[in-house]
């Protein structure tokens, strides 16, 4: 475990204390990146801050569903704040959804902690190594990874989206995300070297 | 890979998105609660990938509502269910309320409809005061030509801001001495939040007193706060037109020397006929110092007349940079910027760096490149710190700024820790 994210359990632990002081440093520290997906996915200033706050008030209130051994505090809170965006989307456009991901099952049953050493979501180097490569994926393959990571749209709603086959869609965002795995891969052999 | 998981082989990335129809979704979940090693590091790298789509978001940040709302929600102990004020009536337990609201509404609306006629006319007034009171600018000079009624009541077709702002200009184009126009603008500062707390006294006294406390509070408020806006670029055009005036005198010093010198050099030539070759040659030497140190003082003195040009652009903005990281100490830093004037940072209480480190200012707007350095900050052992840059179109596009610690010599990209951050 990194000297951050030890920084990071012992802040929870002081959460779970109900130090706000605590709960402070954290937001501090990491409201800058998951406002920023919040603000992509909803487009509104207002809403996104709600949900920022909601966020963090999860995580003031159930800091227990976080369990370090499965990876980064700042994934979880990603995880976290997507989720509840898109609900809230979701509820403005009349349309209830409920599915695994969104209860945060998933993350139970996922471990997150195999990023490279020297990369994280922390890194500037990474998040702009990763932002290049997602504009130099084909634009076919860039819109079908943003429709469904930050418009929360199925497959179904991409194939017709986009008038393309279920298969086409499928295969897309899984060349999409495999080049984004494989540049950060690249980058941590780079850090490393 | 089991039978069973061939039919999720390929899915993970769209599970992992939750994009899935509902049964799919579900069924690929129950798997996954099986335990099936097989298909675990699958997921995990899918998991990972679509983690990294986040990191695709531009940067944002949220306002310091958020953080001062967060706390009073935790202190307030309220349950998962809270909501800002603005969005609480969206609640389901709240939806038959507008009923109940309707209805008092119909029973108010006679009532209001008397208490509006009433009121009509001293709300008109009152906005009108208010207005009044806003249009004298703000701290950075930025008033509109308007009609505006000065405090006695009586009207003028220049605004009362621009009026003052123009007195000292004026002053500036004439041939008054730097302490003059910063006498000129200090009496304009204070004649307007003078203004101000007149005009308050007015609304106060004018028999709207009561109803419109809170009002006046406000209005307070914001006199409070133009005062310490104002002191803060006070201050600033202070320290530069100091600069200025030092610069000035030490240019005209060397300026004087170096003709001293060239006629000296004239002389020794003339006198010496063939020349003393070493005379000339030592003359030679401190002329060329000389003429190398009026080119540095020039362009010094040139750098405060922007940064006084800037400072009393009519169309400079500030920002104001807070610590964002423990490691930022208790440091602050404003900023004043125009796209056709330039951009200057004053820093106080920054922390003292290692040498190896320095300190580098990141402008982030809205275009691509998204981060662009605005430079290094130049940085004293009592943790002031100064940036001038020259103005450039980007900051046109300016939506933030931030201050990392950064290498020696600085970053071409941002690799350092961001310390203190700003937004528009």
């Amino acid at each position: 475990m990194s000297e951050q994210d030890q920084d990071d359990v012992d802040l929870l632990a002081g959460i779970a204390r109900r130090d706000s002081d605590a709960l402070l440093s954290l937001y501090r520290k990491y409201n800058g990146r998951v406002f920023s997906v919040i603000y992509r996915i909803l487009d509104n200033r207002a809403a996104a801050e709600e949900v920022l706050q909601d966020t963090f008030y999860r995580l003031w209130d159930r800091s227990q569903l976080y369990q370090p051994e499965k990876g980064q505090l700042i994934w979880w809170l990603l995880t976290v704040a997507r989720n509840l965006a898109l609900d809230h989307k979701r509820k403005e456009s009349r349309r209830m959804d409920s599915n695994v991901f969104s209860k945060g099952e998933l993350w139970d049953g996922a471990e997150l902690d195999r990023l490279p050493g020297a990369a994280s979501e922390d890194d500037p180097d990474l998040r702009r190594t990763i932002q290049r490569v997602m504009e130099e994926l084909p634009d076919e393959q860039k819109r079908a990874i943003e429709l469904a990571y930050f418009e929360g749209l199925t497959h179904q709603e991409l194939s017709e989206k986009l008038g393309q086959s279920l298969g086409t869609v499928k295969t897309r965002i899984r060349l999409g995300l495999s080049k984004l795995r494989k540049a950060m891969r690249d980058y941590g052999k780079v850090m490393m070297l | 890979m089991s039978v069973e998981c061939a039919h999720v082989e390929e899915d993970w990335e769209l599970f992992v998105l939750g994009s899935l129809e509902e049964a799919a979704q579900q069924r690929m979940a129950s798997h996954v609660r099986s335990g099936c090693k097989e298909c675990h590091s699958r997921l995990m790298e899918a998991q990972i990938a679509a983690g990294l789509v986040a990191m695709t978001a531009p940067e944002r940040q949220p306002s310091l509502r958020v953080e001062r709302d967060l706390l009073k929600r935790i202190e307030a102990g309220e349950s998962s269910g809270w909501r800002s004020a603005a969005s609480a009536w969206s609640w389901p337990r709240f939806r038959v309320i507008p009923w109940v609201v309707a209805t008092a509404c119909v029973l108010l609306a006679g009532w209001f409809f008397w208490q509006q006629r009433r009121l009509g006319e001293e709300l008109t007034k009152a906005e009108a005061t208010i207005e009044r009171m806003r249009r004298p600018g703000t701290a950075t000079g930025q008033g509109a030509h308007r009609v505006a009624e000065v405090p006695n009541g009586e009207s003028t077709d220049s605004a009362t801001s621009t009026t003052t702002s123009s007195s000292t200009k004026n002053a500036i184009t004439s041939n008054e001495s730097p302490a003059d126009r910063r006498a000129a603008r200090n009496q304009d500062v204070d004649n307007r939040a003078s203004g101000r707390a007149e005009d308050e006294r007015k609304l106060a006294n004018d028999g709207m007193g009561k109803p419109f406390a809170s009002t006046v509070a406000e209005l307070a408020a914001q006199v409070d706060e133009l005062k310490k806006e104002n002191a803060g670029l006070r201050s600033a055009t202070a320290a530069a037109e100091k600069n200025e005036v030092e610069l000035q005198g030490a240019l005209s010093a060397s300026t004087a020397r170096a003709e001293a010198l060239e006629r000296d050099l004239e002389a020794v030539k003339i006198s010496s006929g063939a020349a003393n070759p070493a005379e000339v040659a030592t003359l030679n030497r401190q002329l060329l110092e000389s003429r190398a140190e009026v080119a540095r003082l020039g362009a010094a003195t040139a750098r405060y007349a922007q940064i006084e040009n800037l400072l009393q652009s009519g169309s400079t903005q500030q920002i104001v940079l807070r610590v964002v990281d423990p490691a930022g100490g208790k440091a602050f830093a404003r900023v004043f910027y125009s796209p056709q004037a330039g951009l200057l940072l004053l820093a106080d209480a920054l922390p003292k760096l290692d040498h190896e480190k320095c300190y580098q200012l990141w402008v982030i707007r809205k275009g691509a490149p998204a981060i662009l350095s605005a430079g290094l900050l130049q940085t004293s052992d009592d943790g002031h710190g100064f940036l001038f840059a020259e103005p450039t179109r980007e900051l046109a596009e300016l939506t933030g700024l931030a201050i990392t610690d950064e290498p020696k010599g600085g970053s071409i990209s941002a690799r350092g820790h961001k310390l203190l951050f700003g937004a528009r």
